[in-house]
């Protein structure tokens, strides 16, 4: 079969070349059978999207290892570290405590709160055991921090 | 009689003296300075015996009148006439302690900045305000208070980067007319 005919066969079962407004249009098996790109382009669209796709689902995870909990507001006198970023426009306080007790690894975990000076206020929860030092939000690494204090 | 009144202080004194204190050496860059505004500030408390609906409300009534002692004291003759710091002198730093943070280069800069920009700042970063609090404490709008803090933070990374604000920044113009309408408060 020639490219042509496939490629005309592939736009009439999908019903590509009967619709209203495509009249004009360019039709998939006008394109030149030497060029033959139709496919390749649509697998490689698709397969861009699934890279993006995957790639922003990894810099999620990287992102926090943690999870978003309500805000507690927890006041500087009750935090074990707080950072305060002016240059930046944040505050992050952070308060190590006991995991709940339906937790079955049973250790500890570091509640953390950021604020920015656009009035936003997120908390996350880590616990001990998943913080990674080279995690790459402030949160994580202020999590990290708490957990490695001296005197704890 | 005085014995009467100074009861009645000694309660909210002993509250809210420290935050009051940090608030007016902000402003003042001097211990001498500051504690004459805290004092001020209670002597109007008793002679006005205001009423207040909540805790939070006192606060604010109590920062918000030693944040106007300071701009009434800053906009008077004498204090026009003698030499006033932009920077924190030296020899007053080791007068400014805060409770659970730790005092760095940054929060010096902060307190160099005009007070349109200084005090909320102050407040959001180191007192731990939030922006609803800082509004309320100012009697500004949630969005004027973003708008400062976000500009103060501009006009800091201004000065720490250049050693001044770039010219036609307007930042320093525009904080001061700004820092005017505070003092009308």
């Amino acid at each position: 079969m020639r490219i042509y005919e496939w490629n005309k066969g592939v736009a009439d079962a999908k019903g590509m070349n009967k619709g209203p407004g495509k009249i004009n249009g360019k039709k998939s098996y006008d394109i030149p059978a030497e060029s033959g790109r139709v496919r390749q382009e649509e697998d490689s669209f698709r397969s861009s999207l699934q890279r993006s796709m995957h790639v922003r689902m990894e810099t999620n995870t990287a992102l926090k290892t943690g999870k978003e909990v309500s805000v507690r507001e927890i006041p500087y006198s009750e935090c074990d570290m707080v950072e305060i970023n002016v240059l930046e426009g944040y505050v992050l306080k952070a308060r190590r405590e006991r995991a709940g007790e339906g937790d079955e690894q049973g250790g500890q975990q570091v509640y953390v709160e950021k604020k920015n000076d656009e009035g936003e206020v997120k908390a996350y929860l880590f616990h001990g055991s998943q913080i990674r030092q080279d995690g790459g939000d402030e949160m994580e690494r202020m999590a990290y921090a708490v957990m490695n204090q001296k005197g704890r | 009689m005085l014995r009467g009144k100074e009861k009645e202080a000694e309660a909210p004194f002993a509250k809210y003296k420290d935050i009051l204190y940090r608030v007016a050496f902000s402003n003042m860059k001097s211990k001498a300075d500051a504690e004459d505004v805290v004092q001020e500030a209670f002597c109007r408390y008793l002679k006005a015996k205001p009423s207040f609906d909540s805790e939070n409300h006192e606060k604010a009534w109590f920062i918000r009148v030693v944040i106007n002692i300071c701009y009434d004291i800053q906009k008077s003759a004498w204090f026009s006439r003698t030499v006033a710091f932009d920077e924190v002198p030296e020899c007053e730093m080791k007068h400014f302690h805060l409770p659970f943070v730790e005092e760095d280069e940054t929060l010096w800069h902060v307190m160099e900045l005009p007070a349109a920009y200084r005090n909320p700042l102050y407040l959001f970063y180191y007192e731990d305000y939030s922006i609803k609090e800082i509004s309320q404490v100012m009697d500004l709008g949630e969005g004027a208070v973003k708008t400062r803090l976000r500009r103060g933070r501009e006009l800091m990374k201004e000065r720490i980067l250049y050693g001044t604000e770039r010219k036609g920044m307007g930042l320093t113009e525009r904080a001061l007319k700004e820092g005017g309408k505070d003092a009308d408060l």
